[in-house]
């Protein structure tokens, strides 16, 4: 098999947008980075003496309506990832593309637009709703600010999207704790989705539920992806719940991306290294643990990155080039892009 | 056979609310042996907690109290017992650990002092004595560097260490019986394998019963020899792992796992229980699990389905599934 570096200027996933001009890439991302300062105080200046790598040199393409599935352990940077393509926070390099247009360069209507277009989802609807509004200004509130409708259209158009999410329009006057994590969670769809977005960032959307309530979530999201043409960044530390939603599966560690590939690809044709030992990890029904995990697990701080393949301190395999040259997240065939030396001898 | 270590017999455990009675748990039996792993499952709210809580007396007594039922241990029923008595029995003969190790250890003390504490109080050791046993603790639990770790504070740690510090504590008194109540939930899945790994091999070197709490099936198929479904305060089925997984028997059981992606069998959509769990303290007169069942008849709606057991280790609660519909 060939691998061939791709282009410094296209992400991977690119090449494939340019061939079918159906699947035009609504987001690229291109060696975006992310780091925050790390400051120690002194008696009157604080003085920077380092940074936290939160997302380092990430590049991938979005193509629109598709679902790219987010992965990796805690503090990998997924969710610094999903703001900073949203602008909540600035990046420190690299780009944003959204509509093939950079974001840092967005005027203040544009950005207003952005704001619109690409809408967040949360872990904790609890935390993300104000107690002490009702459901039906919660959800009215993004419609005022973008001066959407008469308050009468307004107020139908709420009535109408919960209906939508499946919540009865009467709740309209109830508070968010008169509700489940399940019926919080459609209040939070439901928000996101008023301002009829383009993009979703689900951050571990589902992660907090229960089992069937999750299902409950995960189709309403298919189907409103179906019914709007969205695009799903959805962002998880549970790999079933990414195999089933994702499209494409991007694994992350340590800020930087690892793999990248169509999700049976992934899972049948896993080849970094890490995202064996990560699905090695996962719970299954089907297999009882026996004996240790193997990885080590001492696991290294993003303020301080090992040198070389960042996975290298835990990497089985790890030879002496993993420890000081950086790999190239490179193509191996179907676009499926993998950043590690030994890419080649582990592909068969 | 072995004896079991611990019979929990047709526990019931009330809350009062306002001077009604909530009834949470009703009529709980589970027996444990030495060295089994079982698992309590069941959706977030059916009782898991208030479970474990009233087999350590830890509940709150202004508001709740066991009303009916035993808890034997060694044939000792930890119903009967006072506090004090109480106080003798956790740490050394029955531990937990929480889901939250944040909360469960002290911001304010040592990782030694909290682990040296018990140790000096339930074997009368000196504190040398007694560190020298928590540094070996530390050990079992792989922590790099105990001597180092003593003098820690739990701020210092990842979640995946102070879920190691939390099961060191529990263990260090060589405890008989283990109650982890959803001790991976809030880790990666690569920091939950170690710790399941940690948990079963400690389990066989010490020869405890566990008994794993968790709403996370995956969990339980990995690591325990039985399994307690759990739904609206009731076991509703018993099973060993495999025929659990199977062959389930109650339609909730069935529910359950068909909801997982895991198992997802094709289509576009994820199957899905209809409905939600009743809040506690519903009249329900029937089978709790009625108005989500695609089986429910008429014969379910009146009279509650009784916990019939079918062979040593399997049982249902569903007219249906045990044939006496
Ligand atoms: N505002 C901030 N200031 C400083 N460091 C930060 C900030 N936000 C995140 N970080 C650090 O950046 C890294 C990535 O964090 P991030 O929250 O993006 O991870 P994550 O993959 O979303 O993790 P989790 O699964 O726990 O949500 C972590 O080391 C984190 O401590
Ligand atoms: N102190 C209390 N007073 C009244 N009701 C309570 C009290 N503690 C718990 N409950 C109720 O009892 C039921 C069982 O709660 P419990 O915490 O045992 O559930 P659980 O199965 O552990 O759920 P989870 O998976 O969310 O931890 C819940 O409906 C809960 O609201
Ligand atoms: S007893 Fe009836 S309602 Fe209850 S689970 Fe069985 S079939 Fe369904
Ligand atoms: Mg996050
Ligand atoms: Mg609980």
């Amino acid at each position: 098999m060939n691998i061939v570096p791709f282009a410094a200027s296209a992400a991977p996933g690119l090449s494939k947008g340019m061939e079918t001009m159906s699947e035009v890439p609504i987001l690229e991302i291109r060696h975006l980075k992310k780091y925050f300062p790390i400051y120690s105080s002194g008696l009157i200046f604080s003085k920077q003496t380092g940074a936290v790598k939160a997302v380092d040199d990430v590049s991938f393409t979005v193509t629109k309506g598709e679902t790219v599935g987010i992965v990796g352990e805690s503090g990998c940077g997924k969710s610094t990832l999903g703001k900073t393509i949203m602008r909540l926070t600035d990046r420190t390099e690299g780009q944003v593309l959204f509509h093939e247009k950079d974001i840092a360069t967005f005027n203040r209507e544009e950005m207003q637009e952005l704001r619109k277009s690409i809408q967040m989802v949360f872990q904790d609807p609890y935390a993300s709703l104000n107690p002490r509004m009702t459901i039906g200004k919660t959800l009215e509130e993004p419609l005022l600010v973008n001066h959407v409708g008469s308050a009468q259209e307004r107020e139908n158009m709420v009535r109408e999207m919960l209906r939508e999410v499946g919540l009865d329009p009467s709740h309209y006057n109830s508070y968010p704790h008169e509700f489940s994590g399940g019926q919080r969670q459609r209040i939070a769809i439901a928000r996101a989705l008023i301002n009829k977005p383009e993009v979703i960032i689900a951050d571990e959307a589902v992660s907090a539920l229960d089992v069937s309530v999750q299902a409950q979530i995960i189709n309403l999201m298919k189907d409103m992806q179906k019914k709007y043409h969205l695009t799903y960044l959805f962002i998880s530390h549970d790999l079933s719940v990414i195999r089933y939603i994702s499209d494409r599966i991007v694994v992350m560690y340590l800020g930087r991306i690892m793999e990248i590939a169509d999700k049976e690809d992934l899972f049948t044709r896993t080849i970094h290294p890490y995202t064996e030992s990560l699905l090695e990890a996962a719970p299954q029904l089907t297999r009882r643990r026996q004996g240790k995990l193997i990885m080590n697990m001492d696991i290294p701080s993003a303020s301080n990155p090992p040198s070389g393949c960042v996975f290298h301190t835990r990497c089985a395999g790890a030879r002496q080039e993993c420890e000081t040259l950086v790999p190239e997240l490179l193509d191996i065939g179907c676009q499926h892009c993998v950043a590690c030396h030994r890419a080649k001898e582990l592909v068969r | 056979m072995a004896e079991a270590v611990l019979k929990i017999k047709n526990l019931c455990v009330d809350f009062l609310d306002d001077h009604t009675i909530v009834p949470a748990v009703s009529d709980l039996s589970i027996d444990i042996f030495p060295g089994e792993t079982v698992g309590l499952v069941g959706e977030s709210g059916c009782g898991k907690s208030t479970t474990s809580l009233a087999i350590m007396r830890l509940l709150d007594t202004n508001n709740a109290r066991i009303s009916k039922g035993s808890i034997e241990l060694h044939g000792q029923d930890l119903t009967k017992l006072s506090e004090k008595e109480m106080q003798r029995i956790r740490g050394k003969e029955i531990s937990m650990i929480f889901q939250e190790p944040m909360t469960s250890l002290n911001p304010v003390y040592t990782i030694g002092r909290q682990l040296t504490e018990g140790i000096v109080l339930h074997q009368g050791v000196s504190q040398k004595e007694a560190e020298t046993i928590a540094i070996d603790m530390l050990q079992k639990v792989d922590i790099p560097r105990p001597e180092i770790m003593m003098k820690s504070y739990p701020f210092e740690l990842s979640g995946g260490m102070r879920q190691r510090v939390m099961i060191a504590i529990a263990l260090s008194c060589n405890p008989k019986i283990l109650i982890a109540d959803e001790p991976t939930t809030a880790l990666d899945v690569t920091v939950q394998a170690q710790i399941l790994d940690l948990m079963n091999s400690l389990r066989d070197e010490l020869q405890m019963a566990v008994i794993l709490i968790t709403h996370d099936l995956g969990v339980v198929a990995e690591i325990c020899k039985y399994v307690y479904v759990m739904y609206a305060g009731q076991i509703v089925e018993t099973a060993a792992i495999d025929d659990l997984l199977n062959d389930p028997l109650h339609p909730y059981t069935q529910g359950l796992l068909n909801s997982m992606p895991d198992r997802w069998q094709g289509g576009d959509r994820l199957y899905n229980i209809p409905g939600t769990v009743p809040l506690p303290g519903t009249e329900i007169k029937g089978c709790k699990f009625a108005d989500r069942c695609e089986y429910c008849t008429e014969k379910c709606r009146q009279a509650p389905p009784p916990l019939v057991r079918l062979d040593e280790h399997r049982s249902v609660r569903c007219f249906r599934s045990a044939g006496t519909q």
